[in-house]
């Protein structure tokens, strides 16, 4: 594959939530910086310019408002978007209720926490972080904004299993990349089945491993340059 | 949802007004950087009047990220979606 990819002058803006990070845990599935796939599409398109905003625990809107101001001047040509769980998963308080919780309970909440993410609260409660009217709005809002790029959005996924921690987790990925595929139609990348296929999750059921990795870098590479 | 055009010329109308310009010195290209008196008070009230002329809210993380016409403009059809 390596071989293959043809050395292409671009910009490439890549936006994600922790799943693209070097984890050093679990030790048996951890990813190293040179495996994960921000940095095997360095090492391919090495004409290429990156700029790469990837951070734990952050929705797609609070990656497209920094990217919005920061980067809409810049026009690249491509847009990977690597991100939606954190606005999707079901979750049994919201930011604000959580945030006035660990303010109540101050050095109490470790022994809070436990129920805030308790998984009969999480399946009742039902909450998402970003509703699906504004995850969609966000979607268009990059659209139009970088309407010169060609935005690349990869699939919501994790493992079934994760179903256990998170009860209604699949509608819901199902849902929001229902939203995104039809924002960017041919720039959705389907990625859950593949990682599903190659045991590519780590043990958490969300973060991928070296191998997950690879397969999605693999899929961006083909996107890529079937696009150039 | 409203025509693209209306809010074109909605906009322009209002940033023209605040900041006691002509409007048509107000272009596409139109920013922060680009009008030298687009900035403090008079971006804050550029920001109200579209709130409440388009009926809108915008959060207050999207706020920070309305410095262009284009971005505003692309926020504002995004919200009317």
């Amino acid at each position: 594959m390596h071989d293959k990819a043809p050395n292409l002058k671009m910009k490439i803006l890549i936006l994600t939530d922790s799943i693209a990070n070097p984890r050093s845990i679990p030790v048996n599935s951890a990813v190293t910086l040179e495996q994960t796939y921000p940095y095997i599409l360095r090492n391919i398109f090495k004409d290429a310019t990156f700029w790469q905003l990837s951070c734990g625990y952050m929705t797609v809107e609070s990656l497209a408002n920094q990217a919005i101001p920061y980067l809409s001047d810049w026009q690249p040509e491509f847009i990977i978007i690597h991100a939606g769980i954190n606005d999707c998963r079901p979750e049994a308080f919201s930011e604000l209720q959580k945030s006035i919780l660990q303010q109540l309970t101050g050095r109490f909440f470790r022994f809070v926490k436990r129920h805030v993410y308790n998984p009969r609260l999480i399946r009742i409660r039902n909450k998402s972080r970003v509703s699906k009217k504004s995850f969609r709005k966000t979607l268009n809002k990059l659209n139009l904004i970088f309407d010169t790029s060609k935005v690349l959005f990869i699939e919501i996924s994790a493992n079934e299993k994760y179903e256990a921690a998170r009860p209604g987790v699949m509608k819901k990925m199902k849902e929001y990349n229902d939203i995104a595929s039809e924002v960017f139609s041919d720039g959705f990348i389907p990625v859950c089945n593949s990682l599903n296929e190659a045991s590519a999750f780590n043990q958490d059921n969300l973060h991928i491993n070296s191998e997950g990795h690879k397969i999605i870098a693999q899929s961006l590479i083909k996107s890529i340059t079937n696009t150039c | 949802m409203e025509q693209p055009e209306n809010i074109d010329i909605l906009l322009k109308e209002i940033i023209s007004d605040v900041l006691e310009m002509s409007i048509m010195e107000i272009d596409n290209s139109a920013s922060v950087r680009s009008l030298c008196n687009w900035k403090g008070i008079k971006h804050r009230l550029i920001i109200e009047r579209i709130e409440k002329e388009f009926d809108i809210q915008f959060s207050i993380d999207e706020r920070d990220t309305l410095i262009s016409y284009k971005i505003i403009r692309a926020t504002i059809i995004a919200h009317k979606r």
